[in-house]
């Protein structure tokens, strides 16, 4: 494997709450390589979207960020802003949940592309407009020429997301990051925005990182996954190892709780309770509380990050694979 | 955009009817009449009535009144009882001077307001926030004559750099101008920005917690075209609503403020026309107030729809 183009070690991210201060992040590894893309999935407040926000650096001034990112070697945690910026929208970009309001609706979709082209480049107006058309052009959206003078309002939600793919590719960035770019759209156009990610990915040889809490999303296009629960990583693994052998109980749950069409209609397995309250951890593995399998040991360490071979990685003392390598 | 220029103008108009019957009740209302400030303490009844049969002050109020609409459909607000000028020649007259001060008002008001308002929106919660709020607080809530006596006492009383009063117009002195100008200006502005400032300082907060904030820190551009660009233009709608307001209280200001300073504007007029009960006066001031308040209103309407692409296509271009 090549060099990774993101690496993440021990990367820890806590919000003052209160007295003390509440991890939204904790202890979190995995890295991305050049050109590929690596699904982060996991429930709402399980630290996904805080991460991505950590790697472009966009995390609110009163976050604490311990470890390190680094990004093409180097490492972005604790590097002055005015650096950071030479790196968004240059060598990064992202697009985020929420195309209706995402945009700035008093400029022109044109405006605000131009904007992100000469951003990290000194173009003329002209020529940037010509490089906007492109953008548009590739990210499918038809008389890209006529389009750019449009207010983003007069735009559908999923012509408004590939305005954004279109203004985080202007400068052809190593890094994509993309939190749920498809949660508020329509299903059929979700599918046709994941096929032009993927598309982009080959073009631009963009990596991804994808950040959803949709298992079948990840099917479709994730090269490896990372699960996160409550802040942690709990697995991570490539796409098929994952979806045919699932190491952690939480994993083996959100498959469960996917529908399946290729299977005859049966219940949906759903995860019993929620995420236990962050400023309130219990002892041991945080998914014991939810977990079927828990054994009493479950509740009075919290397990590590073991290693299963074949780049799968799962924090489980019970992962089977553990199981059968522990009896060899 | 044309259309809806000239429908608002229309709608101006019977506003303005109604407005002009609204002040003549008014100024009946106050005791006394011009009559007795013009025969004076010795003027007999008989005289009196001469007088007022010479103004038609004798003729019932719908009379009155009817005349009034008649005369102005012909473009004519009356005569001045107590200059003895038409009540139009006056206005034009004086009203340069105000609107003068109302525009230099109007410009300290809205740097400083915006600029208060963006310093402590971009310092929330910091100390420069609690100050730029308190003083926010201090300037709507203090009466802009008694900043005005205070000032007075202040800068021309014991330190002396600053008239008392009078006016020196533009043309002839510009430093003069400003000498005499400063001080009714900042009077009339200080409750304006304090107000402003609340504005600015809560849009801002708002505006910069929104998506497309981050999406333009996503692209790497600097932060002072993210708050300059992005978030300035948004928050500019909200301001230019307010700023409609703001004209008709620095209108409204300047009768108080320029009797203060003896600065010879239509507040002046119009107050020395109420303290003569000249009717005329009094009903041709209010009738030009209330129309430069309905254009001013107009053109920020215009001024709005501008600004906004969203209203620009719903309300027709």
């Amino acid at each position: 494997m090549s060099a990774p183009l993101l690496d993440i070690r021990n990367l820890s991210i806590g919000f003052p709450a209160g007295k003390g201060e509440v991890l939204a992040v904790n202890d979190v590894n995995f890295s991305v390589a050049p050109r590929e893309l690596v699904g982060i999935v996991g429930e709402s407040g399980s630290g996904k979207s805080v991460t991505a926000l950590a790697i472009i650096g966009l995390l609110p001034p009163n976050a604490r960020v311990s470890g390190e990112i680094a990004f093409a070697g180097r490492n972005l945690v604790g590097l002055p802003q005015r650096q950071l910026r030479g790196l968004r929208g240059k060598e990064m970009g992202m697009i985020f949940q929420e195309p209706m309001t995402s945009l700035n609706p008093v400029f022109t979709v044109g405006d605000q592309i131009v904007e992100a082209v000469r951003a990290h480049e000194h173009m003329s107006l002209k020529a940037a407009r010509d490089r906007a058309t492109e953008l548009l052009d590739k990210v499918g959206i038809p008389s890209p020429r006529r389009r750019l003078d449009d207010y983003p309002h007069q735009m559908s939600g999923g012509m408004r997301q590939r305005v954004m793919i279109a203004i985080a590719l202007s400068s052809s960035p190593k890094l994509l990051i993309a939190d749920e770019p498809t949660t508020a759209l329509d299903v059929t156009i979700q599918a046709q925005l994941l096929d032009l990610l993927n598309g982009l990915r080959e073009d631009f040889g963009t990596a991804i990182v994808l950040i959803t809490h949709n298992m079948g999303v990840m099917a479709e296009i994730a090269d490896r996954v990372v699960v996160m629960y409550c802040s942690r990583v709990v697995e991570e693994a490539g796409i098929f190892d994952l979806f045919d052998r699932p190491q952690h109980p939480y994993t083996e749950g959100l498959l469960g709780s996917t529908p399946d069409m290729g299977e005859t209609a049966h219940r949906l397995t759903t995860i019993r309770g929620g995420m236990p309250n962050p400023a309130d951890l219990p002892p041991g593995c945080l998914f014991a509380p939810r977990c079927d399998k828990a054994i009493a040991q479950c509740t009075t360490a919290q397990p590590p990050l073991f290693e299963l071979g074949d780049g799968q990685k799962a924090a489980c003392i019970l992962a089977p694979k553990l199981q059968t390598e522990g009896a060899t | 955009m044309i259309g809806y220029t000239i429908s608002r103008l229309l709608q101006a108009i019977p506003i303005l009817l109604i407005v002009s019957l609204i002040a003549f009740g008014i100024i009946h209302l106050i005791p006394g009449d011009a009559a007795t400030v013009i025969g004076g303490p010795s003027a007999t009844p008989a005289d009196l009535a001469r007088i007022r049969e010479n103004l038609g002050l004798d003729q019932p109020l719908h009379i009155q009144i009817l005349t009034f609409y008649a005369n102005l459909f012909q473009g004519d607000l009356g005569r001045s009882l107590l200059l003895g000028i038409p009540v139009t020649e006056a206005v034009l007259a004086r009203s340069p001077i105000t609107i003068g001060i109302a525009i230099y008002s109007l410009v300290l008001t809205i740097v400083f307001g915006l600029a208060t308002g963006i310093i402590a929106a971009l310092n929330h919660n910091r100390w420069i926030d609690q100050a730029a709020t308190v003083f926010a607080l201090i300037g709507v809530s203090l009466p802009n004559f008694w900043l005005a006596l205070v000032m007075i006492v202040l800068f021309s009383v014991h330190l002396g750099w600053l008239p008392t009063g009078g006016y020196v117009p533009f043309t002839q002195n510009p430093i003069g101008w400003f000498r005499t100008a400063t001080m009714p200006a900042v009077a009339l502005a200080l409750l304006q920005a304090g107000l402003l400032t609340r504005i600015t300082r809560s849009t801002m907060l708002e505006v910069l917690s929104q998506d497309y904030i981050r999406t333009a820190r996503a692209k790497g551009i600097s932060e002072w075209r993210v708050v300059g660009r992005h978030a300035l233009a948004n928050v500019m709608m909200p301001v230019v609503t307010v700023l409609g307001l703001i004209l008709s209280v620095l209108l409204s200001g300047s009768i108080v403020i320029e009797t203060i300073f003896g600065i010879p504007g239509i507040g002046a007029l119009l107050g020395n026309a109420i303290a003569s009960r000249d009717y005329p006066m009094i009903q041709g001031g209010l009738f030009f107030i209330t129309a430069a308040l309905l254009l001013l209103n107009i053109v920020v309407d215009v001024l709005y729809t501008s600004l906004d692409p969203r209203i620009r296509v719903t309300g027709g271009k």
